[in-house]
């Protein structure tokens, strides 16, 4: 229990900056989201996602606009605001701290 | 063969068996329930709700006539369960968080017990006031209770029947699956939900055809409570115009279980009781 426990933690962690560099890229619908980040290697339940994306946008980070289809019921197209774009960038610098901290320990030995 | 009927997601129409749309119904009800207590809760729901819509047209698209049963549950796993995705959205405190789920395991194990008190409208003499509470209790015969309460309404001298009144009125029915499966303290997952509804609808067919119902659900509410109330104002009536006799020895007045102890006492908190109940449903 205790490793997916730890693992779900990791992942969660990571879902936020992940939905944020994909609306970099572009503006997308909620199934897109879900498509890209299968893509990206990252399976997640699509239930989850929903309430990440209403509390990015609560924040202001991300933004959306009502589209109606010819494929079915009118969709949310999202897209990352400006506000988005600078706690991206703060997400990048703490994502390779975490990086660069992790491969110390990885690959140094302490009793060098 | 399965009755089949048409839902409205949105705008658009599809065509559903019923089983299938009773266990989408009591999914997005969850769903909603489970979100209204956080921030923008609802919008959460709204949004899964067009999602599970945005699956069915694809499916209507592709030329399959009818939502049958595995197709809304293959939806629903691919959405996740309403468990899944509300312990996600505890807020960002991870110790908080840890705590809930070893809550969660331990809530499972107590689930046998941890039961809330209905009426049940399925198994029912008058109110089904006490096949809902043998459930609360963990009995299961209820006609030995009926007849235990019957006794003791003619032979304790203490208002029962008074009492059996007001917790008809006070006490919910129990309207959907979940709330029957809340009733007997079971676990709620989307089998044993489906399952119950399953139950149900047998239930439902062994008793004459009910079609429809739902219209007309909430007019029967209301008129049953107003029904309700009346009769328990008239026993009210009755009681307090038999008060004079109160002094006699119990055993002798035994057709009037109403009335015995300290009744006027009760009348006063009931009638204010009442008159409260009525603001409030107003």
């Amino acid at each position: 229990m205790n490793t997916e426990n730890a693992q779900s933690q990791m992942r969660k962690g990571m879902l936020e900056y992940c939905i944020l560099l994909l609306l970099q890229r572009a503006p997308a619908y909620s199934a897109d989201i879900i498509k890209q980040l299968e893509q990206a290697d990252l399976i997640v339940v699509e239930g989850t996602l929903y309430p990440l994306l209403t509390r990015l946008k609560n924040s202001g980070y991300i933004g959306y606009e009502w589209q109606e289809s010819l494929y079915g019921p009118p969709r949310k197209y999202y897209n990352l605001t400006e506000k988005g774009k600078e706690f991206l960038s703060v997400l990048d610098q703490s994502w390779t701290n975490l990086e660069k901290t992790v491969n110390i320990l990885r690959n140094t030995n302490p009793n060098n | 063969m399965k009755k089949n009927i048409n839902i409205n997601m949105f705008g658009t129409i599809y065509s559903i068996d019923e089983d299938a749309c009773k266990l989408l119904e009591e999914y997005i009800a969850d769903i909603k329930h489970r979100f209204s207590q956080q921030d923008g809760g609802e919008e959460i729901a709204d949004d899964i709700e067009h999602r599970i819509a945005e699956l069915l047209w694809e499916r209507k698209e592709a030329g399959v006539e009818t939502i049958d049963i595995m197709t809304i549950k293959t939806i629903l796993k691919q959405i996740g369960q309403p468990e899944q995705l509300s312990e996600n959205e505890t807020t960002s405190n991870d110790a908080a968080q840890n705590e809930s789920e070893t809550d969660k395991k331990e809530g499972k194990e107590k689930n046998k017990t941890a039961r809330k008190l209905f009426r049940d409208s399925q198994d029912k003499k008058l109110g089904g006031v006490l096949s809902g509470l043998r459930y609360y209790f963990g009995a299961n015969d209820i006609t030995l209770i009926r007849v235990l309460f019957v006794v003791a309404c003619l032979t304790v001298p203490l208002p029962l029947g008074l009492v059996y009144i007001v917790m008809w009125i006070i006490t919910p029915e129990a309207q959907t699956a979940r709330d029957r499966l809340l009733m007997k303290g079971e676990e709620i997952t989307p089998d044993s939900l489906e399952e119950e509804i399953q139950n149900e609808q047998k239930r439902d067919g062994e008793t004459s055809g009910k079609d429809g119902e739902d219209d007309n659900q909430d007019k029967k509410r209301k008129s049953n409570r107003t029904k309700k109330i009346v009769l328990l104002l008239i026993v009210l009536a009755f009681a307090m115009w038999c008060t004079p006799i109160a002094s006699i020895p119990f055993i002798f007045h035994w057709p009037l279980p109403f009335v015995s102890g300290t009744i006027m006492f009760l009348v006063f908190v009931l009638l204010g009781f009442l008159v409260y109940k009525i603001i409030k449903s107003r």
